[in-house]
């Protein structure tokens, strides 16, 4: 980092990437809050390295890789024992059905250990690949491959009887190993 | 529930609206510049140590006798030797660590492995002790020693709460063979891989690991693992070798220190830390809600180390606010960093006129280590 220069593209590049950023940690944390604290650690650590990082050719799947890595060394920690209660409002705004939906995913997520539930997000909604998803969370293929298919049938055991009209089950917070 | 179908409703979760941002990313600056300097001091102290053990070296090659046993500074012996054999177990360990008086320290390392240097710093917490011994190879022996009780089983399960909130999880894999007559198990986390786990004192437990570019194994291969046990039975618990610190200060009525990172004396005899002079580098204190509130950092001067257009002073030397901390990098012969980051509903305001308000509270001692103190709170 040299000067005011490195830091005014550090900020153009965050605040570019600030709404999706947010989102990805949202899908890994399942609240604002604690997407947001995520975020913040990312961003925090992507400074510190913004002198390197700013060359690399693909600083996007750096950055994403700082945030995976957080979320994942957070889930280790006492910080995370919280108890998450299944019924907490959404703090997004949405309405009838999609909220209702929104919910049921959100308790599938909190129920799919972290690791499995980053391979998912990495997978399913960041597009990657298997390779992509390996080096973004420093492990080999084949584990992506199990973790995804790992966390695909948690979230089946959840949210499958959840479809067909069965009470909804209650979410399960921390305590986990991805 | 394919594929497809998780992705439809991830991106249904996702994509819904989303609140106003509760990222700063002015704090985000503050505190990757606090890494950066960390970084720096880090590397700055492996340098100090690898100038002086080489001037260590080069002095014992000149004087010693042929019957000498002195070894290049800093660097273990190729095997343990006699006065490196596997020493007792303590009988009980503390609750609590002092952090001021590092609990622990290793006994013997493996040929080209270094504490103090390649950036690795020791830390000592109230929870926990730990040293990092480096080859320089990118290969790091990890070693952290737990209070009593800091570590809990649940079947395989091992959970071990730092200082702080930091916690480890393992799982249990195998048992190993006994440490000095205690009872031992390999165990994994999905981050780090296999370590050797310990009972070094009844409800008391240790671990060693080892930190390559790659991911460990669950069990270390064989070598690994004999090396590990044999490094394991040469720890040594219970030190009573105090930090010595470059300053001396009164804190408010209630503050604790909570965590002190060191380096042994570069300038000191041999041996992985035992029978050196510990110098302690960063002291963090607080209050009980916020036990590193403070973060006061004094090392011997780092050109460099501060970031900014000096805009103070301290001790008629010039200093730099910024972001909760002031920052001087040559005040009577001392780099001086303090940053005050208290908790509570102004806990993400920084505190910069606190922070140069403690420093000023700061009784320098000057660059000799000779004049340190083993009291730094009065």
């Amino acid at each position: 980092m040299t000067g005011d220069k490195g830091e005014a593209g550090y900020v153009e590049y965050v605040s570019g990437r600030m709404t999706a950023l947010r989102r990805t940690a949202y899908l890994l944390c399942q609240d604002w809050h604690a997407a947001d604290d995520l975020v913040q650690v990312a961003v925090t650590r992507l400074f510190a390295h913004w002198a390197r990082a700013r060359r690399m050719e693909n600083l996007d799947a750096y950055v994403r890789k700082i945030l995976v890595h957080a979320f994942i060394s957070q889930r280790r920690s006492a910080w995370d024992r919280k108890v998450v209660l299944a019924g907490s409002p959404p703090e997004a705004s949405a309405a009838g059905h999609d909220r209702e939906s929104a919910l049921d995913v959100r308790d599938a997520l909190l129920g799919v250990p972290p690791r499995q539930r980053a391979t998912l997000v990495l997978r399913f909604y960041c597009d990657l690949d298997v390779e992509q998803a390996a080096a973004a969370l420093g492990c080999s293929a084949g584990t992506v491959k199990s973790q995804t298919a790992k966390g695909l049938a948690a979230m089946r055991r959840v949210l499958e009887p959840t479809m067909t009209s069965v009470p909804s089950v209650p979410s399960v917070g921390g305590a986990d190993r991805g | 529930m394919d594929e497809n179908g998780v992705r439809t409703l991830l991106h249904g979760v996702a994509d819904l609206e989303v609140p106003a941002a509760g990222v700063d990313l002015n704090l985000a600056m503050a505190g990757g510049r606090r890494l950066r300097r960390r970084r720096t001091l880090a590397a700055a102290s492996s340098a100090l140590a690898v100038v002086a053990a080489v001037a260590a070296f080069v002095a014992s090659t000149v004087s010693a006798s042929p019957s000498a046993t002195v070894t290049p500074q800093g660097r273990a012996t190729a095997a343990p030797s006699v006065g490196a054999s596997p020493v007792p177990m303590p009988a009980s360990a503390p609750d609590r660590f002092d952090p001021l008086v590092p609990y622990a320290a290793f006994g013997w390392l493996p040929s080209g492995y270094t504490v103090g240097g390649q950036g690795t710093s020791p830390a000592s917490t109230t929870r926990s002790v730990q040293i990092t011994a480096a080859n320089g190879a990118g290969s790091e022996i990890a070693l952290t020693v737990n209070a009593r009780n800091a570590c809990t089983f649940a079947g395989r399960s091992v959970t071990c709460a730092g200082t702080d909130g930091d916690t480890l999880h393992m799982e249990k894999a195998s048992v190993a063979p006994e440490v000095n007559g205690r009872p031992a198990f390999w165990a994994s986390d999905t981050q780090v891989g296999g370590y050797l786990l310990w009972q070094y004192a009844p409800g008391a437990w240790a671990s060693l690991h080892v930190w390559s570019r790659e991911l460990s194994p669950e069990l270390p291969p064989a070598g690994e693992r004999a090396m590990l046990e044999q490094t394991a039975a040469r720890i040594r618990f219970g030190m009573h070798t105090p930090l010595r610190f470059p300053f001396w200060v009164h804190l408010p009525a209630g503050w604790t220190v909570s965590t002190t990172s060191f380096f042994p004396d570069p300038s000191g005899k041999a041996g992985p830390l035992l029978g050196r002079t510990l110098l302690g580098r960063t002291l963090l204190a607080g209050p009980a809600a916020g036990p590193a509130a403070a973060d006061l950092d004094v090392w011997t001067p780092i050109a460099g180390n501060c970031e900014g257009t000096p805009d103070t002073a301290l001790d008629g030397a010039p200093a730099t606010l910024r972001d909760g901390s002031v920052c001087a990098e040559n005040a009577d012969g001392l780099t001086v960093y303090v940053s005050l980051n208290l908790t509570g509903p102004a806990a993400r305001q920084p505190d910069s006129a606190g922070a140069l308000a403690l420093a000023r509270k700061l009784h320098l001692l000057g660059g000799r280590v000779s004049a340190w103190t083993t009291r730094p709170l009065r």
